[in-house]
């Protein structure tokens, strides 16, 4: 075996090389072409692992609409629920896209969706899948109460 | 900011069309001059380095990922309980109609950690490492196809799949490969240069696209900080509502609005301004730092882990790793007379010698 102590690419054959190079053109096209295709056009979608990193990159509003699903019990505590109650996931956004999807389906998503949760939530409760318009700035400051809530479906849990 | 890292006072012979200059130091070694971009950049790519810069990154990127799939293990396999109806795949899994069969994702869940440590001790790591990219690349695209795209893991698979493509990432630090024993210790090479300055490329790249595309979506009026101000507000909030931990600091700063201005335009230097880090030296170290700081800053306003970045392990690619190595570490020899315990000089002063 030839002794490399002396070798930048002396190591290296031709076919190694163009490997290299090939395997490096390939990631950086495919690592940067979506930010082409930002620039190109807004709409892109986002993607695994190239990705158009989209997140953060709107103004949601200082208003917003949120919908969620809580327990309301018979006392009329109004309860938050886990996104491993709400959606099975242990993922925040992932439980807030399925209730979001829910809402957009129509009454009938989202009853299923109630139904679903309410297999889940332990105690007795009637469970509301709900949008909640919120002052994020006042929320922020410690003001947790909706400006407004518009109940979608209801069930009742039996715990 | 470089310097020859191969045997200690040895110099090489330039090779024509290589980096003729020192060993590459991360991505501090000045690439040598070419007469045309290609060439340069070529030149740039495949600056030799030496084979333990490049184990090293697979041992961290390899350990990484075994933490990370031991620590997602239950909520991989909680996938297999996701009604259907939700299903949106991405990337590779974007041409299934329907979530991938339970057995699959189990199985799937259940062999990444183990991949993902034989990918960090070097066993076999031209198959394995294949293996392990594909492994945790399905895994990684599995918790983004749910309506929801997760950017904390992309450069964590991307630094694997180039690891995958890098035949020479276990030449040395490797199980079967005896320190010390013939050819254990190959000299530096452009074979373990190439793939230390891809990944670092491929972290550039994407903090650039990502300042890119605030730019793009939200033009300079992100700049203003009201558009900063209200995504940590309702990040917070949506956690609140959704039943999820949310962070204390970010709401409280809401209320000082003032702040956000300087905190998105320094948020769109660290995206835009990530070329710097392959200037190498102290542009490197100053970003990198700053990146960890604005990772730092995003989990406290916001209560998001980047884990990658915040371990560290993304920005391993910009540092001469061989120097992690407890081997690596010089031994200090201290002259026989500083090694005589005390009492002995003492007794000698006494007998006069």
């Amino acid at each position: 075996m030839p002794h490399r102590a002396a070798s930048t690419l002396g190591g290296m054959d031709r076919r190694e090389r163009r490997w290299a190079v090939l395997v490096s053109a390939v990631a950086v096209v495919a690592v940067a072409l979506p930010g082409i295709r930002t620039l190109a056009s807004p709409g892109a979608p986002d993607g695994f692992p190239l990705s158009t990193y989209p997140m953060f990159t709107r103004d949601p509003g200082r208003e917003v609409d949120q919908p969620t699903v809580v327990a309301v019990s018979p006392g009329g505590d109004v309860e938050r629920l886990s996104p491993g109650t709400i959606a099975g996931t242990d993922q925040v956004i992932q439980a807030g896209v399925a209730v979001r999807r829910a809402v957009a389906g129509g009454p009938a998503a989202a009853a299923r969706l109630c139904a679903e949760v309410a297999g889940r939530v332990a105690a007795p409760a009637t469970v509301a899948v709900v949008v909640e318009r919120h002052d994020v700035v006042a929320w922020s400051a410690g003001d947790r109460e909706p400006l407004d809530r518009r109940t979608v479906a209801d069930c009742e849990a039996r715990g | 900011m470089s310097q020859p890292t191969g045997a200690p006072g040895a110099r090489r012979p330039p090779v024509p069309g290589a980096a003729a200059g020192p060993v590459a130091a991360g991505v501090d070694a000045a690439p040598a001059p070419g007469h045309r971009p290609l060439s340069r950049a070529e030149a740039w790519l495949l600056a030799p380095a030496p084979a333990a810069r490049l184990a090293m990154l697979r041992v961290l990127v390899g350990a990484y990922a075994t933490v990370w799939a031991l620590a997602r293990l239950p909520a991989h396999v909680a996938h297999t309980g996701q009604p259907a109806e939700r299903w949106q795949p991405v990337g590779v899994l974007a041409p299934l109609g329907a979530p991938p069969p339970d057995a699959v994702v189990v199985g799937a869940a259940l062999t990444a950690p183990v991949l993902a440590l034989l990918v960090a001790v070097g066993w076999r790591h031209r198959v394995v490492t294949p293996a392990a990219a594909v492994v945790v690349l399905g895994l990684a695209t599995l918790d983004s196809s749910w309506g929801q795209v997760f950017h904390t893991e992309n450069l964590m698979v991307l630094h694997l799949g180039i690891l995958a493509s890098a035949p020479a990432a276990a030449d040395a630090l490797a199980v079967g490969r005896r320190a010390g024993g013939a050819g254990a210790a190959p000299a530096p090479d452009a074979r373990y240069g190439w793939p230390l300055r891809l990944a670092a490329l491929v972290v550039v790249l994407t903090y650039l696209v990502t300042g890119l595309a605030k730019v793009r979506f939200g033009g300079l009026d992100w700049l203003d900080g009201d558009t900063l101000r209200h995504i940590v507000a309702h990040d917070n909030l949506r956690k609140a509502l959704l039943g999820d931990a949310h962070s204390p600091v970010g709401p409280a700063l809401v209320a000082h609005a003032w702040l956000f201005a300087p905190l998105a335009v320094a948020t769109l230097v660290v995206e835009l301004g990530a070329w710097v880090a392959l200037l190498g030296g102290r542009w490197r170290t100053a970003w990198v730092v700053t990146a960890w700081i604005f990772h730092a800053g995003v989990l406290a306003l916001m209560a998001i882990v980047f884990a990658y970045p915040l371990s560290g392990v993304a920005f391993a690619p910009f540092f001469r790793l061989e120097r992690l190595r407890p081997s690596a570490r010089p031994r200090r020899r201290r002259p026989p007379a500083a090694r005589r315990p005390c009492w002995g000089r003492a007794r000698r002063a006494r007998a006069g010698g």
